[in-house]
C-alpha cells in the first residue's frame, strides 16, 4: 500500500483552512446581528483564536516549509498572548462607560465593588475637602 | 489546493469582511467598531494566508505577524481612549440606593493607609 503523504497533507490543510474561513464567516454573522457589546465580543473572539489557528495549521500543512512554519508559529503565539489582553480592555471599557445592559445580568458584583470603592474614596476625601 | 476550495474559502472570507465593515460603519459606539476591526483583521489574515496557499509561496507570511501585532496595539489604545473619553459624562445614581438597601456594606472601614504616615515622616524630617 503506497500512500501519497503530500496529498494527505494537502487535503488535511484544505479542510483546516475551510473550517477557519467558515468560522470567520459565522463570527461575522454573530457580530453583525447580536444585540449588545458582550454578545458581539463573544462572537468575535472565536475566530481570533480557534479560527486563526485552523487557518495557520492549514497554511503550514499545505506549504510544508521550515521557515514558513516558524513564522506561522510566531503569529500563533503572538495572537495567543495579545487576544485576551485586547478582549479584557474592550470589556472593561464597555463596562465602565455603561454600554452594557446591567438589568439583564444574573450576577453583577463589579457594580457593587465600584460603588463601595467610590464611597470609601468620598469618606477618605471629605475631611480634607471640608477643613 | 484545489481551485474550488479556494473559491469557497474566498467567498466566506469576503462575506465575513463585508459584514465586519457593516458593523464598523453602523456600530453605535467606538468599542463596537473596534470589535469589527478585530474581526476584519482576523479575516485579512485568513485572506493573505489563502493567497499564500494558492500560489504556494511564503513571501507574504511576515505580513501576518505585523497585522496581528498592529491590531492588538490599535484595539488596546482605542479601548483605553474610549474609557477616558466618556468617563466624565454619566453620573451614576445607584450608590445612594445601594446604601439605603444594605447599609452594612458602607460602614467606614478602619484601614491604615500609607499616605498619612509618609506625610508625617516628611513633616518630621522638615522640622528636624
Amino acid at each position: 500500500m503506497n500512500v501519497d503523504w503530500e496529498l494527505v497533507a494537502d487535503i488535511l490543510g484544505a479542510i483546516c483552512f475551510a473550517a477557519g474561513a467558515l468560522l470567520a464567516f459565522f463570527a461575522a454573522i454573530g457580530v453583525l446581528r447580536f444585540p449588545d457589546i458582550f454578545a458581539r465580543m463573544h462572537a468575535a473572539t472565536k475566530p481570533q483564536v480557534l479560527g486563526l489557528f485552523l487557518v495557520l495549521v492549514g497554511i503550514a500543512l499545505i506549504l510544508r516549509q521550515g521557515t514558513a512554519t516558524w513564522v506561522l508559529l510566531l503569529v500563533a503565539v503572538g495572537q495567543m498572548l495579545t487576544a485576551p489582553v485586547a478582549a479584557h480592555m474592550i470589556g472593561r471599557a464597555s463596562y465602565r462607560t455603561g454600554l452594557v445592559p446591567k438589568s439583564e445580568f444574573v450576577v453583577d458584583e463589579l457594580t457593587r465593588d465600584i460603588d463601595l470603592a467610590e464611597a470609601e474614596l468620598e469618606e477618605h476625601q471629605r475631611p480634607a475637602g471640608t477643613d | 489546493m484545489n481551485g474550488w476550495i479556494v473559491l469557497g474559502c474566498s467567498i466566506f472570507l469576503f462575506a465575513a469582511a463585508i459584514m465586519a465593515l457593516i458593523r464598523i460603519i453602523v456600530g453605535p459606539k467606538t468599542l463596537d467598531r473596534m470589535i469589527g476591526v478585530d474581526l476584519l483583521i482576523t479575516t485579512l489574515v485568513g485572506a493573505i494566508g489563502l493567497e499564500a496557499v494558492y500560489h504556494r509561496h511564503a513571501t507574504t507570511l511576515p505580513v501576518l505577524v505585523v497585522l496581528t501585532l498592529v491590531g492588538f496595539v490599535g484595539s488596546v489604545v482605542v479601548a483605553r481612549f474610549a474609557s477616558y473619553e466618556q468617563k466624565t459624562t454619566p453620573p451614576r445614581p445607584p450608590t445612594a440606593k445601594l446604601a439605603a438597601a444594605r447599609p452594612e456594606l458602607f460602614k467606614p472601614q478602619v484601614r491604615k493607609s500609607a499616605a498619612p504616615d509618609l506625610e508625617q515622616k516628611s513633616d518630621e524630617e522638615e522640622q528636624s
